[in-house]
């Protein structure tokens, strides 16, 4: 999937565990686990809304456009502003 | 996880389930029972062409009963306990052979429900497994749906081949005018268990749009 959601990197930067944030964004920790292995299809608003509030961070932070080809090479990092 | 209870499922599980054990123990007895109620009245119809009149000439058989109604002058070839036993075991092994492949039918067809069913029960409506089951159903349907008049037609053939043999109209036997048209093959196709079983294999492409919709609803968080 081209859009990935970079939960582990924030969690690290906030000294977070997986479990504490399921808590505070009212979320099970499968369906969690679901967003930090990028396996989800979509992610609601409110649950985007939800994860910036308890991380303290902006939507661009957390979710990133990685450009992959066919052969599986690095990706290309996000310009930020 | 959906943990909404589906209404009436249970109820259908059960009788369902009444019903594949009802079938199996029906199909399990047919070859002793051979429908013995049903021997005596059932009947096998082979069609006579125009050229046989109707029903002014002497009618010759060794058949104890042969009637004749209709107004294709279809001649009846009934199994009774009075029959010669040639009679009485050919339409016997068409009775048999008729029923056993309508129980197994409705065997497999109940079982498949039953199987649906108790998916149902435990909520799991848009599955892989449901798909899969419904796309049965309709192939079984569509299957006997063909297979169940082949059937028929060689049984009543054979029927026929023995009336043909042993019975005579006046001097000529009866095989002349005996019509082995093809056209009664397709005339016993059930029309209504053909079109079940092609709505039942389009259910299951709806089925496979919603498995692929609770599919992405489950990954979205």
């Amino acid at each position: 999937m081209p859009i990935r959601l970079n939960l582990d990197r924030m969690l690290l930067e906030r000294r977070m565990t997986l479990t504490e944030l399921a808590e505070r964004v009212d979320l099970t920790l499968a369906n969690l686990s679901i967003l930090k292995t990028n396996k989800a299809r979509a992610i609601r608003f409110s649950t985007l809304e939800a994860l910036c509030r308890e991380l303290n961070c902006q939507p661009a932070d957390l979710l990133e456009y990685v450009d992959e080809p066919a052969s599986g090479t690095s990706a290309i990092p996000s310009a930020r502003r | 996880m959906n943990s909404h209870r589906i209404p009436y499922a249970g109820i259908l599980v059960t009788l369902f389930g009444a019903a594949q054990i009802l079938l199996l123990v029906s199909l399990l007895a047919l070859p002793f029972s051979g429908g013995l109620a049903q021997t005596r009245y059932v009947t096998t119809t082979v069609k006579l062409d125009h050229r046989f009149s109707w029903p002014s000439q002497n009618f010759h058989s060794d058949a104890a009963s042969v009637e004749f109604s209709g107004l294709y002058a279809q001649l009846k070839v009934t199994g009774d306990q009075f029959d010669p036993p040639e009679v009485r075991s050919l339409v016997r092994r068409a009775a048999i052979a008729n029923m056993a492949i309508e129980y197994l039918a409705m065997f497999a067809i109940s079982h498949l429900l039953w199987r649906f069913c108790r998916n149902i029960q435990k909520a799991q409506v848009f599955t892989p497994r449901n798909l899969d089951l419904v796309r049965l159903i309709g192939a079984t349907l569509v299957i006997v749906a063909i297979i169940q008049p082949i059937v028929r037609y060689w049984t009543d053939q054979q029927v026929a081949d023995y009336v043909g043999q042993h019975a005579s109209l006046g001097d000529t036997p009866v095989a002349a005018f005996i019509n082995r048209s093809w056209i009664s093959f397709f005339a016993g196709i059930n029309i209504g268990e053909f079109v079940t079983g092609l709505v039942m294999l389009l259910i299951a492409q709806v089925f496979r749009q919603g498995l692929r919709l609770k599919q992405e609803v489950d990954l979205t968080v």
